[in-house]
């Protein structure tokens, strides 16, 4: 039985969801962690996301991750303003991640990196990455909730569930291979991508990721004319 | 057509599978392929679509000519497969893209896609999934997905092994008048073999062989072993269950039925505690165990032997098997390991037992079940495997029933 959930795909087409991502990334690179730059890119991250409350949640569930580099980079040399900064920068570049690519579809960025003269059988790899993830993680906890049945204890637990999951990894690995050969997989390479038509808010993202990292350029040249 | 001459087949690792088969098949004959467990239904089914010998390797012999394909992309694009595992043949992450996956892998532009997307899943009566994410279907719906492709596919050939044993009764008589219905050929392998009449031709493979049933004690102790009082459950605002109570007893054997999604697993589950009721109170007294619909989930051993015990095979007939590496074994054999395994608790807990199982496993199930004298409840879409137990809760929303 699945448990019941509800389908929520992006409004973002993925081409622009790419290109957005890519171009907002590289401004908070390029801006060396500017914490404006960061501060902008959450705030499109929010407004691009139907749901913003995601984006949040997407920042928080990363935040023992957060604080762990936060302490890295604060022991290993770094000050508190550039530790702070790059953390920043780095919620920044989580935020993007959940906000801007959330509730796109694998097969849409399959078909916007086809799009991008990326080969299919390349491409396809993301909807594949995706797929075999689901169903790792269905295989975990059943193999969690078999073994609790077990009564198993202590290290033998963790040892039987590796071996498990491991095992079952290997099974379905040839089992979606198998499928894929039997749907006829790029046999002939003549998939065609599936492009939908962009929309108005498609462009007004285009044009705040394209803004944004302009402010970026502007921001280093500054620093290093300084 | 589909025509072979004088075939043999042997696995990469030696072992012989088919021994000079003949077989032919017209263009558009619906084929019902029966046979024990083990007979090679399967790999007979992974000839048809060439899967073997070019994905599996081996050794074939004699002559195989599927639609008078040269190559294995025609054999490919001429004959659909459907394996008995749902998991595993969802490869799109939402389901119109996954009824489109062959399509869309010969180069057919969208537009026509989408209207073959369309008809397939109206005529499979799952137009309402379309826009739903795979990973949120129950195993039923997934099926359903899966079949909904083939009939979508230009493949002439639909060749299913045991494609229904996931789904409801009421689902596969449906879905199985509608595959039916298409031009296309259909060769079905399945255990459940009552549903062979509705194919134009059987085939059997091995021999047919039948079950003793030999005089076992069917008494059961006047000791409740687990006792539910108005349990209810669901997921969001969906409900699955509500109000249901029952008793079991000590060494009775009883079965869960009901549609796909009804809830039958969430209840094995909340028997074994895995799951906890949204209201009411379930007490169970005793070791519980259970047996998974996937079987290797139970699989951690290097051997069956360890991994079940000695007695528990000796039940079973399994002990051909005890040096083999428990995820090795094929599915229906793992099955039976998973369910012999699941016989070390007092209350033993099966999902889909008889999934994969051959016609003669029903009974054996039950006779193992009945000597053992343990409590043993099992969710299931085998009808004639509910009708030989002592009570059957039947889960539906609107309405439960238990009776026994």
């Amino acid at each position: 039985m699945a448990e019941e959930a509800i389908s929520e795909t992006s409004d973002i087409e993925a081409r622009t969801a790419l290109i957005s991502a890519a171009l907002i990334t590289l401004a908070i690179y390029i801006s060396s962690f500017h914490p404006l730059i960061s501060a902008i890119a959450i705030f499109t991250a929010i407004l691009s996301c139907r749901k913003p409350m995601k984006v949040m949640k997407g920042v928080a569930a990363s935040l023992p991750f957060l604080l762990f580099f936060a302490a890295s980079s604060y022991f290993l040399g770094g000050d508190v303003a550039y530790t702070a900064r790059v953390t920043f920068g780095l919620a920044a570049l989580i935020a993007i991640g959940s906000g801007i690519l959330y509730g796109m579809l694998p097969e849409d960025l399959t078909y916007a990196l086809m799009y991008f003269r990326i080969p299919y059988r390349y491409a396809f790899l993301i909807s594949l990455a995706f797929r075999m993830f689901q169903i790792f993680i269905r295989d975990v906890a059943h193999a969690v909730e078999a073994l609790k049945l077990s009564g198993e204890r202590g290290l033998s637990y963790y040892r039987k569930l590796i071996k498990t999951i491991a095992s079952i990894a290997v099974l379905r690995s040839i089992g979606i291979s198998e499928t894929l050969y039997s749907r006829g997989f790029n046999l002939s390479d003549r998939v065609q991508p599936r492009v939908k038509k962009l929309g108005s808010f498609d462009y007004l993202l285009l044009l705040i990721s394209a803004l944004i990292l302009v402010i970026a350029t502007f921001l280093t040249i500054e620093v290093r004319g300084a | 057509m589909m025509d072979l001459k004088n075939v043999s087949y042997t696995y990469p690792n030696g072992n012989k599978a088919l021994d000079n088969v003949n077989l032919r098949i017209e263009h558009g004959e619906k084929v019902f392929i029966g046979g024990l467990t083990g007979t090679g239904k399967s790999t007979l089914l992974r000839i048809f679509n060439g899967l073997i010998p070019f994905f599996y390797g081996g050794k074939l012999e004699g002559k195989v000519s599927i639609y008078s394909s040269s190559t294995p992309e025609e054999i490919v694009s001429n004959v659909f497969f459907v394996s008995q595992h749902p998991e595993e043949q969802i490869i799109a992450n939402r389901v119109a893209d996954e009824i489109a996956f062959s399509l869309v892998q010969r180069g057919m532009n969208w537009e026509d896609v989408e209207d073959e997307v369309v008809n397939a899943a109206k005529l499979c009566g799952i137009e309402h999934l379309l826009d739903r994410r795979t990973s949120e279907l129950s195993e039923g719906e997934k099926q359903m997905v899966v079949i909904a492709s083939a009939i979508a596919s230009d493949a002439k050939c639909i060749v299913l092994d045991e494609p229904f044993a996931h789904l409801h009764p009421s689902i596969t008589e449906e879905i199985l008048r509608k595959l039916l219905k298409t031009d296309k050929t259909v060769v079905a392998s399945e255990h459940r073999i009552e549903l062979s009449s509705a194919f134009e031709r059987e085939i059997w493979v091995g021999d047919v062989a039948h079950f003793d049933e030999p005089d076992v004690d069917s008494s059961i102790e006047d000791r409740v072993v687990v006792e539910a009082d108005s349990l209810s459950f669901g997921y969001g605002d969906r409900l699955l269950f509500e109000d249901l109570s029952f008793e079991f007893f000590e060494g009775g054997i009883y079965a869960i039925t009901g549609l796909n999604g009804a809830g039958k697993t969430t209840l094995l589950k909340m028997i074994a505690g895995l799951v906890k009721p949204l209201d009411g109170t379930l007490k169970v007294r005793g070791k519980v165990s259970m047996a998974f619909q996937y079987p290797n989930y139970h699989f951690s051993e290097n051997n069956v032997e360890r991994e079940v015990g000695k007695d528990l095979l000796e039940m079973f007939d399994l002990t051909h098997l005890s040096k083999r590496h428990p995820h090795s074994l094929s599915g229906g054999e793992a099955k039976r390991v998973s369910i012999a395994k699941a016989f070390r608790g007092d209350i033993v807990l099966l999902d889909e037992p008889t999934a994969g199982q051959d016609y003669l496993f029903r009974k054996k199930l039950i006779e193992v079940a009945r000597r053992s004298r343990k409590t043993v409840i099992m969710a299931t879409h085998d009808l004639k495997l509910a009708s030989l137990c002592d009570g059957v809760i039947e889960l539906d929303a609107k309405k439960n029933s238990f009776d026994g």
